[in-house]
Formats: structure tokens, sequence, C-alpha cells
């Protein structure tokens, strides 16, 4: 029997390793776990490391079930990063909420290694047992406060709507099967473009579209998002609302540019109307939140509605432009949403007990912590777009390459709902430099440690994305060419 | 032509049972008519050759699980509950309306459809010449399907992690660093009500 080649796989062996390690070295500890920590980023480091250094490589592996490409590299090294901001933001935050347990780190890093298989999967078996290790660890992360009733709910909530959806989805998937006798994405996609059967995959591709739509939060399939954000604990909810996105968009481009590549024209005009619906319901319904999870929640069902008007402009075009797009917007919003929401753990460690996430408790947070009120402005300026940030950059190229795709129509929504956006965003801003807060503030510790280094990360992720986006842009350019195999 | 028989017997046997389960008010009866149901579905897999298949039948389902099942029951008494209404009032009304469209359209389905035997890549004598059901199996399973076969694993270990964390009593020196430790009487996270 010959020896598969684990080649392809070395960043996930690692990190299976380091999630192993974790739950071996923390029974041995008792308050203090620093050493688990310490492992869990030693993992996502040399996870993103290895990515990095397979860079260039082309191959696949285990019966052509996984590859690692440029594309899958990029994505690796976007789930390190992100796994880093969030490892990097728990520590202190766990521990104002007296539950800092070792197993939360190995089920962040599992849920990063479903994020990793579904990123690279070119089989639709190997697909779906990775969407299943990241929705079962997210299961998991969002009820890890098992002693709240918000946590209770939000894992309730995402357990049922996301077997659900895992279950639509594989009802999709046996329907793919069963018309084609295949699994493999390429050997899938050659007999559906000869085949007839036109109804049945419509169906199927509504099906697969339905159910990891749920996954990422497309209206109206969105509902669970702002509870499962709002209950989970911070980090987490930060967490969510970046890797399982960004892991669900590199499953749907490859699953529909691949899979589906067939049915294009039906399914550009789902993806379109979606898109429209999406961030229309996004962006209304954060207009009145005065929560800020639940905002920063139907904020980022709008953002899945701008990445699918990019899908929708690579189902028109057939252009590139739109699917490298579509990887630097995901790139931009790792960091600035996920630096978000680091500023609302660091206000919630601060304060555990009278801090909750709304408007009113950001009131007077210039005065109070100054950092914390700049660094929160500036995720806001990305979030809305403003020139300068990375949310600048991903709005320009993405809607640019919609443009191009001869849908300026729909750009020019876009273009008006993020009008829209930029008042919920700003009047967090409003709130933290021109109200003064109501209740005298009891002094809490300054930004330091771990989420220091964390919120400068993100920091710095949105600067550079913002102001010398080259890089990147190349970056996405290359990882996007090699997955179409160009 | 015995073969026929078998299965006739075997799978009505199954079907009946099944419809047991559905209809027995007690919840122990009813799972013990599961496990008879999965026995005879066993048996239909034997009268196909599908030892390997027809074993794990009964060693996974009819063995493990339905027994853990029924253990479960058994803990949690749940027969107390077996008066209380489960049905919201209009869901009798839909199911009413919804059942027979459901079984026409089984049956239109049915009587529409041209029925033809898909051959697949094996049969008996195939089978016998690979090396039988295990080898094929476990060749098939262990090299062209390895890899989702560990992630699978990874998932039912992170299934095992998040019980213990969901079920686990925290430790006491957990207790003691909460702020409630200090009060005389020891209170259990679960019947905390905190806002997050």
């Amino acid at each position: 029997m010959p020896t598969p080649d684990v080649t392809p796989i070395i960043p996930e062996l690692i990190l299976a390793v380091a999630a192993c390690l974790v739950l071996v070295v923390e029974p041995f500890l008792k308050l203090d776990k620093t050493a688990v920590v310490a492992v869990a980023l030693t993992g996502l480091l040399a996870y993103g490391a290895a990515a990095f250094a397979l860079l260039g490589q082309d191959m696949a592996g285990f019966n052509d079930m996984i590859v690692i490409n440029d594309y899958a590299i990029f994505f690796k090294v976007l789930f390190a990063a992100a796994g880093v901001m969030t490892v990097l933001m728990s520590p202190r935050y766990l521990e104002a909420h007296d539950r800092h347990l070792g197993e939360y780190y190995a089920l962040l890093l599992f849920a990063i290694l479903g994020m990793s298989v579904l990123a690279a999967a070119r089989d639709l078996m190997a697909f779906y047992v990775g969407l299943e290790l990241m929705a079962v660890s997210s299961y998991l992360l969002a009820g890890f406060f098992r002693y709240r009733l918000r946590s209770n709910e939000a894992a309730l909530k995402y357990f049922l709507t996301g077997c659900f959806a895992s279950a639509i989805t594989l009802y999709g998937i046996s329907m793919v099967y069963g018309f084609t006798g295949a699994t493999n994405y390429a050997e899938v996609g050659t007999a559906l473009a000869g085949g007839e059967n036109t109804l049945g995959v419509a169906f199927a591709t509504a099906l697969v579209f339905a159910g990891m739509g749920f996954k990422v939060s497309v209206a109206p399939f969105h509902m669970w998002t702002p509870d499962v954000y709002e209950g989970a604990p911070t980090p987490i909810a930060g967490f969510f609302s970046v890797g399982p996105k960004a892991a669900g968009f590199a499953a749907i481009l490859m699953m529909f540019l691949a899979v589906f590549e067939a049915s294009v024209d039906t399914w550009t005009v789902i993806f379109i109307a979606f898109s429209i619906f999406t961030m229309l319901v996004g962006n209304l319904f954060a207009l009145v939140q005065r929560n800020l999870k639940r905002m920063l929640a139907y904020s980022s069902i709008a953002h899945v509605g701008y990445l699918l008007a990019g899908m929708g402009a690579i189902g028109q075009s057939g252009d590139l432009l739109a699917g490298e797009a579509i990887l630097l917007y995901l790139a931009a919003y790792t960091f600035m949403n996920l630096g978000a929401f680091g500023v609302l753990a660091y206000l919630k460690t601060q304060q555990p007990v009278t801090f909750d996430y709304t408007l009113d408790d950001m009131a007077g947070l210039a005065r109070r912590s100054p950092w914390a009120a700049i660094l929160m402005s500036l995720f806001m300026f990305s979030l809305t777009g403003i020139p300068g940030t990375a949310g600048f950059i991903g709005k320009f190229y993405l809607f640019n390459a919609v443009v191009r795709a001869d849908l300026v129509w729909l750009a020019a929504i876009a273009v008006i709902f993020s009008a829209v956006s930029a008042y919920y965003y700003l009047r967090v801003m409003v709130y933290m430099f021109f109200r003064e807060s109501e209740e005298e503030f009891v002094g809490g510790e300054a930004i330091s440690g771990p989420l220091a280094a964390s919120l400068a990360l993100a920091a710095a992720g949105v600067l550079f994305i913002g102001l010398v986006p080259a890089r990147l842009v190349d970056a996405s350019a290359t990882a996007f060419q090699n997955f179409l195999g160009l | 032509m015995v073969e026929k028989v078998l299965f006739i017997v075997f799978a009505a046997l199954a079907v009946g049972s099944g419809v047991g389960v559905i209809t027995r008010s007690n919840i122990v009866h009813a799972l013990i008519l599961l496990i008879f149901s999965f026995v005879n579905v066993a048996a239909i897999y034997l009268l196909t050759s599908a030892f390997f298949i027809a074993v794990v039948q009964i060693l996974v389902y009819a063995g493990a699980i339905l027994v853990l099942f029924t253990f479960v029951v058994m803990f949690l008494n749940l027969r107390q509950y077996q008066s209380m209404e489960q049905l919201h009032p209009v869901q009798k009304w839909v199911a009413l309306i919804m059942t027979p469209l459901v079984l026409a359209e089984f049956v239109v389905v049915a009587l529409a459809a041209t029925w033809t035997a898909v051959g697949g890549p094996f049969d008996r004598e195939t089978v016998a010449a690979g090396g039988g059901n295990v080898a094929l199996l476990g060749e098939r399973l262990f090299n062209d399907a390895l890899l989702p076969f560990e992630i699978a694993s990874l998932i039912l270990l992170v299934a095992m992690v998040g019980a213990v964390v969901l079920a686990a009593k925290e430790g006491r020196e957990f207790m003691e660093t909460r702020a409630w430790a200090d009060t005389d009487e020891e209170r259990i996270p679960e019947f905390v009500e905190e806002e997050v």
C-alpha cells in the first residue's frame, strides 16, 4: 500500500498537533493558562509559516481530495492571522468572566482546521467534513459561557439552524452525486457540463446555495447571526464574523466556479438577487440597533451582500477581477471587523458588569480611554470605506469589478447602501467623542498585554492594506488565477 | 425464490415494527421495536450479500446506539411526560393536509417512474475476487477516503471535548476565584444568571 504524500496537509497537521497539545497541557495547569495560550499561538504561527513556506506549490493529494496552491495558502495565512488576533484578545476577557479554560483554544484551533480544509477541498466529501468540523467547534465556542442564558441561547440557535443548513447542503451534494456518480469537483463539473438534468441540477444548486447561505448569513437565512454574535464570547463573535465567512466564500467560489460551472446563468441571477436583498436587510436593520454587537452582526450581513455582488459579477462576465476583489475584500474585512470586536472585548474586560455593548456605554469613551476610541474610530472608518483604510481598498476593487461586469446599476445600489452604512458606523464615533457619560467611570486598566498586540495587529493590517495595497492586490490576483488553473 | 420469500418476510417485519415504533405510547416499547426493526434490516443486508454492513448494523445500531437510547430513556424516567400534550393544536391540521399530499406525491412518482436496475462496479463475483466485503470496503475507506475519515475522527474528538466543556463541574480553584466565593452558600454556576 503506498504511503500518502502529506505535503498538501502539512499546515493542517501542525494545527491538529497544536490543538491536541493544548488538550494535553491544559490538565496540568491551575489558574495560570499562559502555557496553553503560548502553545496555541505557536501552533497558529507555525501553521501560517508552513503555509507561507509552501507558497508557489501546486499539488493535489489524498486521491485529489485536497490541494495546496496559492489560493488555499492565501486563505490559510488569512485564517492564521484571524486566529492569532482572536487568541491574543481572549485570555484577559475569559479571566474577567472566570472561565479561562484551555479547551477554548483547542476548539478554536479545530475550527480553523475545519476552515482550512474547507478552503483547500477539491472533493465534496472533504468539503463536507471540513464544514462540519468548523461548525461543530463553532457551536461549542458560541455556548462557551454555559452559565449565561444569552450564551446558551446563542449556542442552541446556532446549533439548530447550523444543523439544518448542513443537512440542506448535504441534500444538495447527494443530488449532485446522484446525477454524476462522482464527488471530485473537476469530475462533477465535467459530468454536469455534459449532462442534461437541468431542473434537477438547478435544484441541487439552489440547495447548496441555501445551505452555504446559512453559513455566511445571506439574507433571508441570516436570522441566527445577531443573536449568536450577541450571546457568544466577544472574541469568538469577532472570529465568527470573519473566519467562517472567509472559509464559506472560499468554498462558494470553488463550488460555483468548478462544480456548478454549467449552470452559471442560473446562479448568477440567484447571487445578484440575494445580494440586493442581503445589502438591504443588513444595512436597514443595522440602522436601528443600539447594541453594538448586534449592529456589527447586521453590518457583517451587509458586507456579505457586497461580496455576493462580486459573485454575481464573476458569473456575469467570467472576469477574474471580481474573484481577486473578493479575496482582497475578505482580507480587509478580517482585520477591520476583528479589530472592532477586539475593542469591544477590551471594554468588556475592563467593566465586566456594567458594560453592555450599548451605544450609551460608549459615551465619553474618548476621555476615559483615548486609545480605545481612536482604534474604534479607525475600524469604523474602515468599515465605512473611508480612503486610506483597508475597507476603502476592498470596496473600491469590488465595486470596480462589478462595474466592469456591466452591472453598473448593482454597483450603484452597493455604493448607496455603503453611504447608508456610514450613518451607523459614524454614530458610534459621535457617541465616543461628543457625548458625555452619565455615570461616573470607575477606573480600569489601560489596554495592555496580549490584547494590545491583537489590536495593534488589526490596526496595522487595516492601515497597511489601506495605504500600500499593492502587495495584497498582487497576492490575491496570483491566488485567484492559480485557483482557476491559469 | 427462497430469497424472495425471505425478503418479503423480513421487509414486512421491519416495516411493521417501524409502524409500531411511532404508534406505541410507551417509549421503552417503541425503542425495543426499533431494535427489532434494525435487526430485520440487517437480515435484508445479509440477503444481498452485504455481510459486513449487516454485522455493523447489528453491532452499532441495534447494539450500541439503541441500547444507549434505552438506558438514557430509563434513567431520565420519561414516562411522566407521556400524558402531556406535545403537539401544537395547529400541527394536527397541517399534518392532516400535508400527509395525504406527500402520500399522493409518492404514489404519482412511483407509478410514473420506470424502474431499471443500475449495475455498479461490484457484484458477487468481483467482490469475491477482490478479497471479500471487508477487504474492499477497507481499501475504499482507508485509501480513497482516508482524508475525510481522519477529519471525521477529529469531529468526534471535538464533540467529546465539547461534551466535557459543557457538562463538567468546574474545579474548586475556579469556584474560589468567583466573586461569590465568600458567601456561605455554594452556588452552582448553572443557576447563576448573569448578563453577558
